[in-house]
């Protein structure tokens, strides 16, 4: 991560590191309970290694296809190319690759290894709901993400958890058939793999609430950098209110377009850093807009 | 008798919901500041056959025989969605709430009403044109106000739906309030 004078937010950074050295605590009590007991954990952690690198390389495309998102060029849509030139000129970031979702729900994330190789990626839901400075706020809080590589961050810190999650797997198979009692003590076979089990599960359970708390910093670590970048704390805290809660439900898709398709629309599960999740990944709007507020107060001098 | 109603039909008049708007026209006006542009838009999607072939002279047969035929007007229109409308126009909201209530039986009667989409209002806001939208399929009302591009003003059409709370049944479910743009029809501004 690159250091910047402005824009950071210290109290923050200290929180998510004391995140990240639980998070280590606990693998460290996974990994040594496993080694108690024999468990060819190398050859799970290459596997799990492996497609953790596939996701990692490929998580921009995936993500963009599952979203039903095009990537769209100047002349396609020159108001948001506009926009986000004038943000990456700004903020001293490469420009990243922009797509266009057409779906209804309003949404906006960011994806991508690193910020040479992003994608920040806008639904048509978002961009009918926000006026254009509120939009300009979302993309900042975007592109943010992309400054503080945090795709990259919140995939190592998943590593961890989908190992244990695999494990757990392999570990109920092995019980099913009954091939467990090869361990170091002959004849604790059922019990040590009751302990095993149970405690991968403790272990999946926790790191990935620690992921979530990691995430929630991140967002608003997001959130005061893109403000920065903005200079408009207002504009992202007016853009999270219309986008969560009741003007969010409220759709803008032609009544005969929806019966004339007959569809059934799914949510699809979204990755990457999406502005608005479901999940806790993201903090409670009504606090990211208090916080916002006072920044405002601070910079923009409301 | 509530077993048989399946044999004999439905005995409650259908879209009941329908007449809460022509009795609300005072709250809307005092509460709201919307005045009824005392016209109506019904929308269908249509069918290749005979009820639809036949549709005008129906109409003009049905609204004559209402009570307030002498003024009720209508129009038969197609937009751009292929999509059917029956435009009212008439000297009160109550006699255009009527006319969409007697269509509305016609297409029942002639198990159409899947075909029915939706009536809508046009009422004059204090700053800009609102509409209140009638699903025929929920029987509830949700409010539309839209603005130039395909936007709506969603914070003014939530105040609006909660001020109608006690006069009107709502849609509550603020997913179904699907907007309609371009509607063929004409308003007073």
């Amino acid at each position: 991560m690159r250091e910047r004078a402005t824009g950071r937010d210290w109290e923050l950074t200290v929180r998510m590191f004391l995140v990240m050295f639980l998070l280590a605590l606990v693998y460290f009590f996974f990994v040594t309970v496993l080694w108690a007991f024999g468990v060819p954990w190398i050859f799970l952690a290459i596997i799990a290694a492996i497609m953790l690198g596939l996701q990692y390389f490929l998580s921009d495309k995936l993500v963009l296809r599952s979203m039903g998102a095009k990537v769209v060029s100047p002349q396609e849509a020159p108001e948001l190319h506009a926009m986000v030139d004038r943000l990456c000129a700004r903020a001293g970031l490469p420009k990243p690759k922009l797509a266009i979702a057409n779906m209804d729900i309003p949404n906006a994330f960011a994806t991508g290894r690193n910020p040479k190789n992003s994608v920040v990626c806008v639904t048509t839901g978002i961009m009918r709901r926000l006026e254009p400075q509120e939009l300009e706020a979302v993309l900042g809080h975007e592109l943010t993400h992309i400054k503080n590589r945090d795709v990259t961050i919140i995939t190592m810190a998943s590593f961890f958890a989908m190992l244990a999650a695999m494990l757990m797997n392999s570990l109920m198979w092995m019980g099913l058939l009954g091939g467990f009692g090869r361990g170091r003590r002959e004849g604790n076979g059922m019990a040590g793999l009751m302990v095993v089990y149970l405690v991968t599960v403790l272990v999946w359970i926790v790191s990935n609430l620690l992921i979530l708390a990691l995430s929630r910093y991140r967002e608003y670590a997001a959130d005061w950098g893109g403000s920065f970048i903005t200079g408009m704390p207002s504009r992202l805290a007016s853009a999270l209110t219309k986008i969560s809660g009741a003007i969010a439900r409220i759709p803008t898709e032609d009544l005969r377009k929806v019966e004339g398709a007959n569809a059934f629309f799914i949510v699809p599960a979204l990755k990457g850093n999406s502005i608005m999740e479901l999940l806790s990944s993201h903090p409670p709007v009504q606090k990211r807009v208090e916080r916002l507020r006072r920044l405002a107060k601070q910079i923009e001098g409301i | 008798m509530g077993l048989l109603r399946p044999l004999f039909g439905q005995r409650k008049a259908p879209f009941g919901g329908l007449a809460a708007l022509a009795r609300a026209e005072t709250a809307l006006r005092e509460k709201l500041r919307l005045v009824s542009d005392r016209k109506g838009g019904l929308s269908y999607k249509p069918l290749q056959t005979a009820f639809f072939d036949g549709l005008q002279g129906e109409v003009d047969r049905r609204l004559r025989a209402g009570r307030f035929t002498v003024w009720t007007r209508f129009s038969l229109e197609k937009d751009s969605y292929g999509f059917g409308w029956v435009l009212l126009d008439d000297r009160s909201l109550e006699n255009v709430v009527e006319a969409v209530q007697t269509l509305g039986s016609y297409f029942a009667e002639g198990n159409h009403t899947k075909q029915l989409l939706a009536a809508v209002f046009p009422f004059q806001g204090r700053e800009r044109q609102a509409y209140w939208i009638y699903s025929f399929k929920r029987d509830r009302f949700y409010p539309f106000v839209p603005l130039p591009d395909e936007k709506r003003d969603s914070p003014e059409e939530l105040r609006l739906a909660e001020a109608m709370e006690k006069e009107l049944p709502l849609e509550s479910a603020l997913e179904r309030w699907y907007p309609l743009w371009g509607m063929p029809l004409e308003t007073r501004s």
